[in-house]
C-alpha cells in the first residue's frame, strides 16, 4: 500500500475505531469479543482497503466488514458456547442501528454533560466500573456493597444518563 | 412505548452489559428485541452508551473524575491509549504512533495471512496427498484382489459358470469373482484360466473349480474333476493355495496336475514343489517333482509315489493326420486315419509330416477300430451304417465292406483285422472280414442281453468281450477261427458288475487280461483267469478316453481327458509312463520294437520312450 494511502486509512481508523467498536459491541454484546472482531475488521478493512472508493462514506463500508466478522466470529464462538443473540435478532438490530445511527450520535454528545450531572458517588462508581476497570467483585468490596447491590447501583445510574441523555435531546428537539 | 416495558429492557441490558444476564434473561430479552422495534432501540441507545463508555473511559476531559489523568491500570501502569490520549494535542505523534501501530497490525495481519494461507494450503495438500495415498492403496488393492483371480484365457467346447444359483456361458476374458464356480461340460471341453502373475490353469473336461468365499488364502478350489496348473513363481510370503475337499496345496511355481477323485485327491508333480496339507488331520507332505501324492479322508500316514519310471520326448508331429493310428507289425511304419480325409501311412522315424509314404483319399467315418495288419489297413467306422474300410498302401482305392446291423450301439475290430463285431438291439454279431470280395459273413451271435455299450475282439476273435449298460461285462470264447465250416460256438467264461455302465472295455490280443473303464469304477485292469481287478486310475477326476494293450500283453496305453497319455505295467500296475500331450488323445498305439508311443488327437504326435 502507497504510504499516502496508508496515511489515510489510519486516519480514518483513528476516527472511525471507537464508532465501529460500538457498533460491534451493539450485536456481539460482550467487550472482550468485541475488541478481536474491531481487531479482525481493522484487519480486513486493511486488506481491502485498496478496494475502497474515496469519494463515499467511510463507515458504512467499514460496518459491512465489521458485520461480516461478528457473523465470523459468532460462528466461531458457537462452537464453544451458545450464549448469544440469534441471528435473526442481530440481523434486526444491525437494520435498526442503521436506521439511528444519527440519533444515537446525538445521544452521545449529550453522555458528556450527564456525565458531569452525575452525583460524586455516582461519578466515582462509573469511573471504577469504566475508567479503572476495577473487576466487579473488587468494585463491590471497595464501595462496601453486595454484588447484587453494586448491579442495581450501575442500573440506576445508567438509567439516569439514560433519562439525562433523551431530556437533553427532548429538550432540543430531536 | 409502556414504562414498565422499557424499564425491564433496561434491567435486561444493563445486567447484559455487566455480564449478569442469567439463560433465562438472555431468551426474554432476545424475545423482546425480535418482537419489538421500540425494545430494540432502548437497547441500542442503552448498550450504545455502554459502548461509549467502555470504549472511551476517557472521554471525561469535563467529566469530574478525580484520576481522570492519573494511571488507568489497577497496577498503576499507564498503557498505551492512556498516553496516546493524554498526548493528543500532538496530532503529528498521534499519527505516528498509529501509523507504527497500524504498520505492526498490518505487518502482523500479513503474518496471519500468510500463516493462514499456508496452513489453508497445508490443509489441502494434507487432503491431496491422503486422497492420492488412498487412491494408491485402493488400486494396489484392486490390483492385488483382482490379481487373485483369473480370467477365462480359453474355452474349448461347452464350459458354464455358475453364481448364486445362475449359470451362463463362459465367455473368454470374463475374470471370475468369488463364490463363482466354472464347470467344463463338453467331453473334449476345457477351459484355460490365467492369473496375473502368468499362472496357467487347464480346467479338464467335466470339472468344476470355484473361488471360495470364506477362504481368503485359497486361490481357486477344485470341486470335481482335474485341473492342470503350470504355476508362476510365487512369493514365499505369499504363495498361491489351491484346494480340494480332502487337502489345501500351497505352491512354489509350479507344474501340476490335481485330480478330484471321487474318494481322494490325487497331485501329480511335473516342476518344482508342492505343500501338501491334508484337511482331515493337517498332516503336511512336501511332494517333489516326478512325485504322486493321494490326500484322502482317512487319516492313514501321506506318503508319495514315483509318477512313471519312463522318460518320453516328442520325436515328430503329424498335423491333420487323423484321430485313428496304429503300427505296422515291426512298427517301422505307423499308419493314420483320418474320418474325412482318409488313410496313411508313414515311416515311424519320419519327422515330416508332409509326405506320407502312401495314402488314399476319402471319407472313412469315425473310428471305432483301426489296426495295420498283413500289410493291409482295417478301419471299422462307429456311424449309424457301418463299415469296414480295408486298403492296402500299393492300391489306390480302399473296399468298403459293409456291416449289416442296424443303429448299433458298439463296434469292434480283432487285432489281426480279420473280424468285426457289431451291437444293435439284435444283440452283439460277429462277422468274418472278406476284403477281396468286399464283404462280411456273419459267423456268431452272443447270447442277447441288449446293446452292448463297448466291445472288444482278442486276436482271431477267440474272445468277446462286452459291457452293458447295467454295468455288465462278458466275456465269451468263439471258435470263430476254426477252420471247419461249423457255426461257431460261443461260450461265456467270464461275467463280472460294475458300478455304472463300461464304456470303454479292452482286450489283450491273448484274451487273458481284459481293461475297462466306467465313470464310477475309473479304469480297472482285471485278470480273466483269476477275475482280480487292479484299479490302474480312479474314478472322478479325468474321464479315460482310449484304451488299448500293447501286443505283447505286458503293458496298457490309456489316453485320458486332462490331455496326458499313460502306460501301465500290466504285471504290477506300475504306471510307467506319463506324457503330457496337451489334449486328449482320442487314440493311442505303442511299438515296442521302435519305442515309440504314439497318441493321436487330430494331430499325431510321435513319442520316443525310455522304459526303465
Amino acid at each position: 500500500m502507497e504510504q499516502a494511502r496508508t496515511e489515510h486509512l489510519v486516519r480514518l481508523l483513528s476516527t472511525c475505531q471507537e464508532k465501529i467498536y460500538r457498533y460491534v459491541f451493539t450485536l456481539l454484546p460482550n467487550e472482550q469479543d468485541a475488541r478481536d472482531v474491531v481487531q479482525e475488521t481493522c484487519v480486513a478493512l486493511c486488506r481491502k482497503f485498496d478496494d475502497y472508493d474515496d469519494s463515499k462514506p467511510f463507515l458504512p463500508w467499514a460496518y459491512r466488514f465489521a458485520y461480516l466478522e461478528v457473523l465470523k466470529h459468532r460462528q466461531q464462538k458457537q462452537r464453544r458456547s451458545g450464549i448469544l443473540l440469534s441471528d435473526d435478532v442481530v440481523e434486526l438490530l444491525a437494520k435498526q442501528r442503521d436506521e439511528q445511527s444519527e440519533m444515537l450520535e446525538a445521544r452521545l454528545r449529550a453522555l458528556e454533560d450527564c456525565l458531569r450531572k452525575l452525583p460524586p458517588a455516582d461519578c466515582e462508581l462509573i469511573r471504577g466500573r469504566y475508567h479503572a476497570r476495577t473487576p466487579i467483585g473488587q468494585l463491590a468490596q471497595q464501595a462496601a456493597m453486595s454484588q447484587r447491590t453494586l448491579f442495581r447501583n450501575l442500573e440506576r445510574v445508567r438509567r439516569v444518563l439514560f433519562d439525562c441523555i433523551t431530556g437533553r435531546l427532548s429538550a432540543e428537539g430531536l | 412505548m409502556d414504562a414498565q416495558l422499557r424499564r425491564r429492557v433496561e434491567r435486561l441490558v444493563s445486567a447484559l452489559c455487566d455480564g449478569a444476564l442469567d439463560a433465562a434473561g438472555q431468551r426474554e430479552l432476545e424475545h423482546l428485541l425480535r418482537e419489538s422495534a421500540q425494545c430494540r432501540s432502548v437497547y441500542l441507545q442503552y448498550v450504545d452508551m455502554h459502548a461509549r463508555l467502555s470504549a472511551h473511559p476517557n472521554l471525561s476531559s469535563g467529566i469530574p473524575f478525580e484520576h481522570a489523568a492519573a494511571p488507568s491500570n489497577a497496577d498503576g501502569h499507564d498503557d498505551g491509549e492512556t498516553k496516546l490520549k493524554d498526548s493528543a494535542a500532538d496530532d503529528a505523534i498521534v499519527l505516528e504512533l498509529a501509523r507504527a501501530s497500524l504498520g505492526r497490525l498490518t505487518e502482523d495481519a500479513r503474518r496471519c495471512d500468510r500463516g493462514r494461507r499456508f496452513a489453508v494450503w497445508g490443509r489441502w495438500l494434507s487432503l491431496g496427498l491422503l486422497l492420492l495415498i488412498g487412491v494408491v492403496v485402493w488400486q494396489f488393492y484392486l490390483h492385488w484382489e483382482r490379481g487373485r483371480f483369473p480370467i477365462v484365457r480359453e474355452v474349448v467346447g461347452a464350459a458354464t459358470f455358475e453364481i448364486a444359483g445362475v449359470s451362463a456361458p463362459v465367455r473368454i476374458g470374463h475374470r471370475l469373482q468369488r463364490g463363482e464356480r466354472l464347470r467344463t461340460d463338453d467331453e473334449f471341453g476345457r477351459a484355460v484360466l490365467q492369473y496375473n502373475n502368468g499362472t496357467e490353469i487347464v480346467v479338464c473336461f467335466d470339472s468344476q473349480v470355484e473361488i471360495p468365499r470364506g477362504e481368503s488364502d485359497v486361490h481357486l478350489r477344485l470341486v470335481s474333476g482335474t485341473m492342470e496348473v503350470d504355476a508362476a513363481p510365487q512369493p514365499p510370503d505369499r504363495p498361491m493355495v489351491f484346494a480340494t475337499d480332502h487337502a489345501r496345496y500351497v505352491v512354489l511355481g509350479t507344474r501340476f496336475r490335481l485330480y478330484r477323485e471321487t474318494e481322494a485327491t490325487r497331485l501329480e508333480l511335473g516342476e518344482g514343489k508342492v505343500r501338501l496339507e491334508r484337511e482331515v488331520d493337517g498332516q503336511t507332505l512336501d511332494v517333489a517333482a516326478g512325485y504322486v501324492a493321494v490326500a484322502s479322508s482317512e487319516t492313514t500316514p501321506l506318503q508319495v509315489q514315483p509318477l512313471a519310471s519312463a522318460r518320453s520326448k516328442l520325436r515328430a508331429t503329424l498335423k491333420k493326420a487323423g484321430e485313428a493310428v496304429a503300427f505296422s507289425a515291426r512298427g517301422d511304419v505307423l499308419a493314420t486315419a483320418d474320418w474325412q480325409r482318409g488313410l496313411r501311412t508313414w515311416r515311424s522315424d519320419e519327422t515330416d509330416s508332409e509326405h506320407p509314404l502312401a495314402a488314399v483319399a476319402g471319407k472313412i467315418g469315425r473310428s471305432d477300430g483301426f489296426v495295420y495288419t498283413d500289410s493291409k489297413l482295417v478301419h471299422i467306422n462307429d456311424g449309424k451304417e457301418g463299415a469296414v474300410t480295408c486298403w492296402r498302401p500299393e492300391d489306390k482305392q480302399f473296399t468298403v465292406i459293409p456291416l449289416a446291423g442296424e443303429s448299433p450301439r458298439s463296434r469292434a475290430l480283432s487285432p489281426d483285422g480279420r473280424f468285426a463285431a457289431e451291437s444293435d438291439n439284435a444283440g452283439t454279431h460277429l462277422y468274418a472280414l472278406d476284403p477281396k470280395l468286399g464283404r462280411c459273413l456273419p459267423l456268431a451271435d452272443l447270447p442277447n442281453r441288449g446293446k452292448a455299450w463297448c466291445l472288444s475282439l482278442s486276436r482271431s476273435a477267440k474272445y468277446v468281450a462286452a459291457g452293458y449298460w447295467d454295468g455288465t461285462v462278458l466275456v465269451h470264447r468263439t471258435t470263430a477261427d476254426s477252420e471247419t465250416d461249423d457255426e461257431p460256438s460261443v461260450e461265456s467264461v467270464f461275467e463280472t458288475r460294475l458300478a455304472h455302465t463300461p464304456i470303454i472295455i479292452a482286450l489283450a490280443e491273448d484274451g487273458r487280461r481284459m481293461a475297462v473303464y466306467s465313470r464310477k469304477d475309473g479304469l480297472l485292469l482285471v485278470d480273466l483267469t483269476t477275475g482280480e481287478r487292479r484299479l490302474l486310475w480312479a474314478a472322478g477326476s479325468a474321464g479315460v478316453t482310449c484304451v488299448k494293450f500293447a501286443a505283447d500283453g505286458e503293458r496298457m496305453l490309456a489316453g485320458l481327458g486332462d490331455g496326458t497319455a499313460r502306460m501301465w505295467s500290466v504285471a504290477d500296475g506300475e504306471a510307467l509312463l506319463v506324457i503330457d500331450v496337451g489334449q486328449a488323445p482320442r487314440d493311442i498305439a505303442w511299438s515296442e520294437e521302435q519305442s515309440l508311443f504314439v497318441t493321436a488327437s487330430g494331430k499325431v504326435n510321435l513319442w520316443e520312450c525310455v522304459l526303465p
